[in-house]
């Protein structure tokens, strides 16, 4: 596919690491009890899991980084609550078609544009193309 | 009318090239494949028999070495301006179903209005039936 010049503040990246935080079942479970409405520490949300803290440190923090999940520093606690609106799972589906759809119909423009400066004859008023027969 | 079945989306764009021009590059597949995909550094391959009741099919290669495919059925299509089918992501776990999409296009002084109208998505009771699929499927077709 030919190089687009065009970038969207919302990239298939950002869409990438919104879903990729949805991935993980460590991550879900987590999010569900957010989305329940408790505010966690990082300890206490790690207490399901055999995995240490750095480990549901990492999770939440892909988490924050797509938006999801919120955390504040309280003392020495890292508390953690859902980002409003993060779990609204059909319209993540939607949106993400919205997405798709804006980025693709930017390709489609992309694609057609590019074809018409391409085939825009060169020099228009240079003089030399009216002269005697087609030009090769 | 909307219902909740009728949950959908609209996306307008503005394309500088004439309605049956646009209408080609909906219709063929080897003009659908040259930009049909959200990341213009993916790999797409597309087959496409544009008639009622014809079947297209695009598999989409991401950078990220994950693959997606969706298949649908042309339901109306009516040269030059406005095309109808459904869409249905191939992933395995996900049961989301068809979709429907439209497409009208119209003429502009600067080209191409071209309207995208994508319906029929489930509702979040649906989406709460199908979470493991749901989410799945997401995960795919975001090249995790």
């Amino acid at each position: 596919m030919p190089a687009h010049s065009h970038e969207s503040p919302r990239t298939s990246a950002v869409l990438d690491r919104t879903f990729a935080a949805l991935a993980h079942p460590v991550r879900r479970a987590m999010l569900s009890r957010l989305a329940r409405g408790e505010v966690a520490t990082v300890s206490a949300l790690a207490q399901p899991f055999d995995m240490t803290l750095m480990a549901v440190s990492k999770h939440l923090r892909q988490m924050e980084e797509a938006g999801l999940v919120r955390r504040r520093k309280v003392g020495r606690e890292q508390w953690c609550s859902m980002a409003p609106g993060a779990l609204d799972r059909a319209r993540d589906w939607i949106e993400l078609h919205r997405e798709f759809w804006t980025n693709a119909l930017q390709s489609l423009g992309d694609y057609l544009e590019d074809e018409a400066r391409a085939q825009a004859p060169r020099h228009p008023h240079n003089p030399h193309d009216h002269a005697g027969g087609k030009k090769r | 009318m909307k219902s909740d079945t009728e949950r959908g989306l609209v996306v307008t764009h503005l394309v500088k090239a004439p309605v049956p021009r646009v209408f080609e590059a909906w219709t063929r597949a080897e003009q659908l494949s040259r930009w049909l995909c959200p990341d213009p550094a993916a790999r797409v391959e597309a087959t496409a028999d544009c008639r009622p009741g014809g079947r297209f099919r695009v598999v989409m290669h991401m950078p990220t070495g994950k693959t997606h495919t969706v298949v649908g059925v042309y339901r109306v299509v009516n040269a030059p301006t406005h095309l109808a089918f459904t869409w249905d992501w191939q992933e395995p776990e996900a049961h989301m179903g068809d979709t429907l999409v439209q497409v009208d296009l119209a003429a502009t002084p600067q080209g191409t209005s071209v309207t995208v109208t994508h319906t029929g998505f489930p509702t979040d009771e649906a989406c709460a039936m199908h979470d493991q699929g749901w989410r799945a499927c997401l995960v795919r077709l975001t090249g995790e």
